[in-house]
């Protein structure tokens, strides 16, 4: 009896489950929908990971809390990590961070007010070639530049979903 | 931490040294171990010998000749030739340094910590620290104590991130309590949002955690280790018996712990043991006898209860006297009850089986276990019929959940799912009434399709499950009150044996009885049975009992409880007596008991409390507690174990044993007991084998009946348009007489409640929580609603053990009941 999970996302982690010979395994593809679907991992959205896997909801939410990308608190929509590692470090990573919260209004860590777009640092984004590089969900986006940042949090504006102005691959 | 298991076969040896000394050990033993069965220590934090090594702390580093670095010798098996040192400079150093890093972090608050003076960290840290710490920067902080529960108290702060606690709720207790979350630098052991911990056995956290980090909520700050006194004690409640320490500083009961014993609770206890005493030191305990005058129950003096006592047996004929109860006293005590009422008095009504209102006969169907706890670990697969094993016999779980972990296969039968069901390969969720086709559908007595279609259990898994016992040779059966309470439970009896059979000759254990039970049984506190298991009917046996007792035991068999409560009812049972039992509230049957109460001339009661039943009573006599009085007691397996007294009772309570001396005296047949360990010795006159740790497994089947009351219907449920059939299971945590006065059992039994599966709660309109009347053809009940798919169709779950809403209102003694569950409104 799941409280959240549509059975769209159940039918899923079942096929998840399905693909492994131990349930554990299927963990981090369930909470991926799960979060994808709810927003964050709420106790309700663990409680329902852990019934469809048929494992102790202790142990859903200790590997929810494991990761960075797992959020158990309600969170932005969207979600931008900037990256604050060495190569991006050398390569200005402090003005995109700084011109990205206050433009947005929040430190590092938090969500604007109306819920759409979380900042967080990151450690190394394994781009250092393009540094300053950020992820906006799912999209890299390198050589970041504040009029880059404005670009993307205008196209964010206008999409709620997709994220990158350019496309996933065309900001090389 | 004692008793390491070496590997099982002693075949292969190897050959080291360790600090000089030549040593040989098992293949398989790990350097740790070898060191240690040497008599060298090792410190260790993360190592715990009841579960296999994890090597995360690091304490136990030793040098390895040949090895570049110093390696862990918790995780390294110990290999020929191998040249171990554990205390050159280099082990000392990193000894030091390990406590040093630990430490960086640790608050060092042990004035304030229960642990202090208990603590592996604190005795390591002296042992094998450093004196200073080089550390001056800010430690990690969390919020101090955190309270998870009733009982479990956490301060993050303390934990140094051994993995015992959570590697215990995987491996040992298979309920994954605890867990570790986050990671890196913010790593920290909690629950999902830091809700209260779910568990039945989260007190071994709190005893196998190496530093103060996981404390009791009932024992924090109530006492230091050094001033607690320790007396040896036996948990009172749900009749495995497991050995515990009492601690008691002043006249106060600090805390109960497990005290070793490798064929019981090996080092562990379940919550209710760990957090079950505090019901002894209750305000609410009597202190001084009570008689009825005018009406009303008022205080009295020993002379004037127990002369009217006397008076009542000495004007009623003896089969006009029953006795009610005994599994809540000792042996001794039990032993003089039997000789004052079925020597002095001369009654054969007698019966310890109070919850239940069909009693098998004990010599067809004898509770308890046929093997020893510790062999349960060792079956190769186990049946599991109408028991909820963490609820009803938790510590039986931890050895069933180490069998499962050697490749045994669990297969799991009942009218609702229990709380372990997640770890049995079959689960045959069936409809009540239906164990027996089911159990002879296993068997291969009957077809699956046949045993599906009498008990709503899927064809397919029944073939499975039998198909899976069939393959083990040495199978364990087990089958309790829910499959055994009721009307049919002849023909459930017949199947399990017929299973038994099937499965190679598989044991039977009936897994009934509480407290004391075992010991009730053995003595035969039944009316059909004397000492030893042997059948009164035999006119050997009673010729032997009336040689040690210098009297005559009457010859006709005597009424169960059951029996009694008809023959009180029809004014033929005069004078009941009862022991430390309130049938009031756990006979199946609550009206049943009113109208049998109604026909009584006289009720008498030993009590620790005023319960349901005392408060009916003319005269209420106060007994001591377990804690309060030295004697034995035996187990589900029949094992003879003895506690010792660590209290003085309230006001002038006294042992049931003294109570049945004064009145033998005071019916002219003095009993002339000088100490308990008097009768200890006189019961091994009658009990071959009585001993002190002896096991008197009851023997298996036997001969002989018991009457069991009139006519017990045996049918097809009758049931009402859209109503449920009742079925009533225990709790481990419920709110009893004792356990509702033990802050640390009560809290967490939360409220009485029925669970309904969710069809039917979309049905009858019952959502979670909601309150509801609950009705059957005797009484009704306002519970709260739980919706639970792990209940049968059809079927609605009531605790029992509740006695602000006891179940069996519901009941009736006749045969099984049908409910109607209608919503109250919203909450
Ligand atoms: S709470 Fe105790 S047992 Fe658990 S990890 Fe921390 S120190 Fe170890
Ligand atoms: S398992 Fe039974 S005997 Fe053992 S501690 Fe728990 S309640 Fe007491
Ligand atoms: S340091 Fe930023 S991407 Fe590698
Ligand atoms: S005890 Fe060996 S690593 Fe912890």
């Amino acid at each position: 009896m799941a409280r959240v999970l549509s059975q769209a996302v159940l039918a899923e982690i079942e096929r998840a489950r399905a693909r492994y010979p131990r349930p554990q395994s299927a963990v981090l593809p369930a909470l991926h929908a799960a979060q994808e679907e709810v927003g964050y991992l709420s106790p309700e959205a663990l409680d329902d990971v852990a019934e469809a896997l048929g494992l102790p909801v202790t142990e859903v939410a200790s590997v929810a809390t494991f990761y960075s990308m797992f959020f158990t608190e309600p969170v932005g929509r969207h979600k931008i990590r900037v990256c604050t590692n060495l190569s991006c470090y050398l390569n200005g990573c402090e003005e995109i961070l700084d011109h990205l919260c206050r433009t947005l209004g929040v430190r590092p860590g938090e969500t604007t007010a109306d819920g759409r777009v979380l900042v967080e640092v990151a450690e190394c984004l394994a781009a250092c070639e393009e540094a300053p590089v950020l992820l906006a969900d799912e999209d890299r986006h390198g050589h970041m530049t504040p009029a880059k940042v404005d670009a993307l949090l205008r196209a964010l504006d206008r999409e709620p979903s997709a994220t990158s102005p350019t496309g996933p691959a065309g900001d090389a | 931490m004692s008793s390491e298991r070496a590997p099982a076969s002693p075949a292969q040896m190897v050959h080291l040294t360790i600090d000089g000394r030549p040593v040989a050990v098992p293949k398989g033993t790990t350097v740790w171990q070898a060191a240690r069965q040497n008599g060298i220590e090792v410190p260790v934090f993360c190592y715990h010998d009841r579960m296999p090594p994890l090597g995360a702390c690091r304490m136990c580093l030793v040098e390895v000749e040949k090895m570049p670095k110093l390696a862990t010798s918790c995780t390294l098996e110990a290999g020929e030739d191998m040249v171990v040192r554990t205390q050159t400079d280099r082990v000392r150093q990193a000894q030091q340094a390990i406590l040093e890093l630990l430490l960086v972090n640790h608050p060092l608050d042990c004035p304030i910590c229960d642990k202090g003076g208990e603590c592996p960290l604190q005795d390591n840290t002296l042992r094998f620290g450093p004196g200073q710490s080089r550390f001056v920067e800010t430690k990690r902080q969390f919020r101090k104590h955190v309270r998870m529960g009733p009982v479990l108290v956490l301060d993050r702060e303390r934990c140094i991130l051994c993995w015992r606690c959570v590697r215990f709720g995987e491996i040992v207790a298979g309920d994954d309590a605890l867990k570790g979350f986050e990671r890196g630098y913010h790593s920290q052991i909690a629950t999902p949002a830091m809700e209260p911990v779910r568990s039945k056995f989260i007190g071994n956290t709190m005893e196998i955690c190496p530093v103060g980090a996981l404390t009791s909520a009932t024992y924090r700050f109530r006492s230091r280790p050094w001033d607690n006194r320790t007396v040896q004690s036996v948990c009172p409640h749900c009749g495995c018996g497991c050995a515990t320490t009492l601690n008691v500083r002043g006249a106060d009961l600090t805390r109960t712990r497990p005290r070793e014993h490798p064929e019981v609770n090996d080092i562990w206890l379940c919550d209710k043991g760990f957090f079950g005493y505090e019901f002894v030191g209750s305000p609410e305990r009597l202190r001084a006898p009570l008689v009825r005058r005018d009406g009303a129950l008022r205080e009295a003096t020993w002379d004037e209860a127990l002369g009217r006592v006397a008076d009542a047996l000495r004007s009623t004929s003896p089969e006009a006297v029953g006795v009610i109860g005994g599994a809540r006293s000792t042996n001794e005590d039990d032993y003089l009850l039997l000789r004052l009422f079925r020597g002095v008095v001369g009654t054969n009504n007698i019966d310890f089986r109070v919850e239940t209102a069909y009693p098998q006969p004990t010599s067809r169907a004898a509770w308890g276990l046929p093997v020893a706890i510790a062999d349960v670990e060792r079956a190769d697969a186990i049946v599991l019929v109408g028991c909820d094993l963490t609820e009803e016999y938790p510590i039986l779980w931890l050895r069933v959940k180490k069998a499962i972990d050697r490749g045994a296969p669990l297969v799991i039968a009942g009218a609702w799912e229990p709380e372990v069901a997640r770890w049995a390969q079959h689960r045959l969720i069936h409809r009540r009434g239906g164990e027996a086709a089911l159990l002879r559908a296993l068997a291969g007595g009957v077809r699956a399709e046949d045993g599906a279609a009498a008990s709503g259990a899927p064809a397919e898994a029944i073939r499975a499950a039998a198909d899976t016992l069939r393959a083990a040779p040495r199978a364990l059966v087990l089958a309790g009150e829910a499959a055994l309470e009721q009307p049919g439970a002849e023909r459930v009896l017949a199947a399990l044996d017929e299973l038994c059979a099937a499965c190679h000759g598989a044991p039977l254990g009936i897994l009934r009885g509480r407290g004391n039970s075992g010991g009730a049984q053995v003595l035969g506190l039944l009316p059909d049975m004397l000492p030893g298991y042997r059948p009164l009917g035999d006119p050997s046996a009673r010729e032997a009992v009336a040689a040690v007792w210098g009297r005559p035991v009457p010859s006709a068999p005597g009424r169960t409880v059951r029996g009694m409560l008809e023959a009180a009812r029809a004014a033929d049972l005069e004078v009941l007596y009862v022991v430390g039992a309130d049938p009031a509230s756990d006979y199946p049957d609550a009206r049943a008991w009113e109208e049998a109460r109604r026909g009584l001339r006289c009720l008498v009661v030993h009590e620790l409390f005023l319960t349901r039943t005392a408060e009916a009573a003319d005269v209420v006599l106060p007994v001591l507690a377990y804690a309060e009085k030295t004697g034995t007691v035996a187990n589900i397996e029949g094992r003879v174990q003895r506690q010792d007294q660590a209290l003085l009772g309230p006001g002038v309570a006294r042992s049931d044993a003294e109570i049945f001396v004064d009145l033998a005296s005071r019916l002219g047949s003095p009993l002339a007991v000088a100490s308990w360990e008097q009768v200890f010795a006189e019961i091994g006159r009658m009990i071959p084998g009585w001993a002190e740790g002896a096991r008197l497994a009851p023997p298996r089947p036997g001969a002989g009946a018991g009457r069991d009351g009139a006519g017990i219907p045996d049918g097809p449920l009758p049931r009402p348009e859209g109503a449920l059939a009742l079925v009533a299971g225990r709790r481990l945590f419920d709110r009893g007489t004792m356990a509702a006065r033990c802050p640390g059992v009560r809290g967490q039994a939360g409220e009485p409640f029925v669970a309904v599966h969710p069809e039917d709660a979309a049905r009858l309109g019952l959502r979670d929580g909601m309150p509801c009347e609950v009705r059957s053809p005797r009484g009704a009940l306002r519970l709260a609603v739980r919706v639970w798919a792990g209940v049968h169709r059809g079927h609605a779950y009531a605790p029992r053990g509740y006695d602000s809403a006891p179940v069996s209102v519901l009941l009736d003694e006749r045969g099984p009941v049908a409910v109607t569950v209608r919503p109250l409104g919203a909450p």
